[in-house]
């Protein structure tokens, strides 16, 4: 089987925010989803992005389960086997996102991971993601709309319920694949937009909720 | 004239950062706590009525419920851990479960999932797993009740879109349609 594919991830001295500053900025996408929150239920969470400290304290407020993938992380630490013609995205999700069959999140918080996978790694992530979604749950996502973007994902704080602190980890830019609202609706067909907002910095923030 | 030396009046000494200087308290000096050292391995199970330092190797099961767990930056444990408090510097590989408090220092490795009220990530901890914190189930931990499993309650967000009425079909060939023969509630195309 072919792994998928991913350039060399950042070591963990390279990881440090060094020389790469941070952006405080309004999050109404999350703003809308924080409002919705009550203190007297359980939340399912599953954070595809790092560990961040800051989010984790955040959370405890609120009665909840957190899943942490770091999943850019865990796709980077993966070599592909080649040879195979096809990648059999199906299996490589379940072995790395192995979840009971009767887990079901909440919430998702994909931040802006989505614009470092290809188009059929996408799909199929959010195929493998959208079995363990009832209906109504939600994805927050963050997707860039400018020609070019760092060649990793940014590490994301929340800050309070209105707004969140953006540090890039590189300074190093690469082409961005900005996915446009049809691609979106093609890439993941089990999620419709619930409410997206531009950004000044470029991104677009989007709330998708299942159904 | 000034002299060179005149100019040299006394330096103030250079500022000295405060750092927190831990004192203990008599009651924590008096506190026993276990120390395994870094050249110890110890494979099987741990229990017992002392707060317990990990710089060695672990690897089974550590259950000190009432006590307080560290791994130092050494430490290496592959276990299921229940503690007091429990503090990661060092790598553990395993579930942790903390009735007060879990904290993953800056060098902490965890992969594993945690269990406890309150949870800390120091920048720079590495993570991956489940964190559960739910206070009423570790409440409940110390209860033999069974755990309480995580449901969906409904959507979180409302719905901002307007659904289309529904339309019932009106007209004779409509009910003559395959599947449409009696009340639908979904939408029904006219095109």
């Amino acid at each position: 089987m072919k792994w998928l594919r991913r350039s060399p991830g950042p070591s963990d001295r390279e990881e440090g925010t060094g020389g790469c500053q941070a952006e405080t900025q309004p999050s109404l996408a999350l703003s809308t989803l924080f409002r919705q929150l009550r203190k007297d239920r359980t939340y399912h969470i599953l954070e595809l992005g790092p560990a961040v400290g800051h989010n984790i304290d955040f959370f405890s407020r609120y009665s909840c389960r957190i899943r942490v993938e770091d999943l850019y992380r865990t796709l980077s630490s993966f070599d592909y086997v080649s040879g195979s013609d096809s990648v059999d995205f199906e299996a490589a999700f379940q072995y790395l996102l192995p979840y009971e069959g009767k887990t079901r999140f909440d919430i998702l918080l994909a931040w802006d991971l989505l614009n470092y996978l290809e188009r059929d790694e996408f799909l199929h992530l959010m195929r493998h993601l959208a079995r363990f979604c009832h209906t109504g749950t939600v994805l927050f996502a963050l997707v860039a709309t400018s020609k070019h973007m760092p060649d990793r994902p940014a590490v994301y704080r929340i800050l309070d319920e209105n707004s969140i602190e953006c540090r890039n980890t590189s300074t190093v830019l690469r082409p961005c694949p900005r996915y446009h609202d049809v691609d979106l609706r093609q890439l993941m067909p089990s999620f419709r937009v619930y409410n997206s907002y531009l950004l000044r910095n470029g991104m677009k923030e989007y709330l998708f909720v299942s159904s | 004239m000034w002299k060179k030396n005149d100019m040299q009046y006394p330096q103030p000494e250079p500022h000295q950062p405060s750092v927190p200087v831990h004192n203990p308290s008599p009651v924590e000096q008096l506190r026993e706590r276990a120390i395994i050292g870094s050249s110890i391995f110890i494979k099987g199970e741990i229990s017992g009525e002392e707060d317990l330092v990990v710089q060695g190797q672990v690897e089974g099961r550590i259950e000190l419920r009432q006590h307080n767990v560290t791994v130092g930056k050494n430490g290496r444990v592959k276990a299921d851990i229940w503690g007091k408090i429990i503090s990661v510097e060092g790598e553990v590989h395993g579930n942790i479960f903390g009735e007060e408090k879990i904290v993953i220092r800056s060098s902490g490795v965890l992969h594993g999932n945690i269990t406890a009220p309150r949870v800390t990530l120091e920048d720079g901890s590495k993570f991956k797993g489940s964190i559960d914190m739910d206070s009423r189930q570790a409440a409940a931990a110390e209860k033999p009740a069974p755990a309480r499993e995580v449901k969906p309650e409904g959507e979180l967000l409302q719905k901002t879109q307007v659904e289309p009425p529904k339309v019932e079909p009106k007209r004779d060939d409509d009910l003559k349609k395959p599947g449409m023969a009696f009340k639908t509630s979904a939408p029904v195309s006219r095109s």
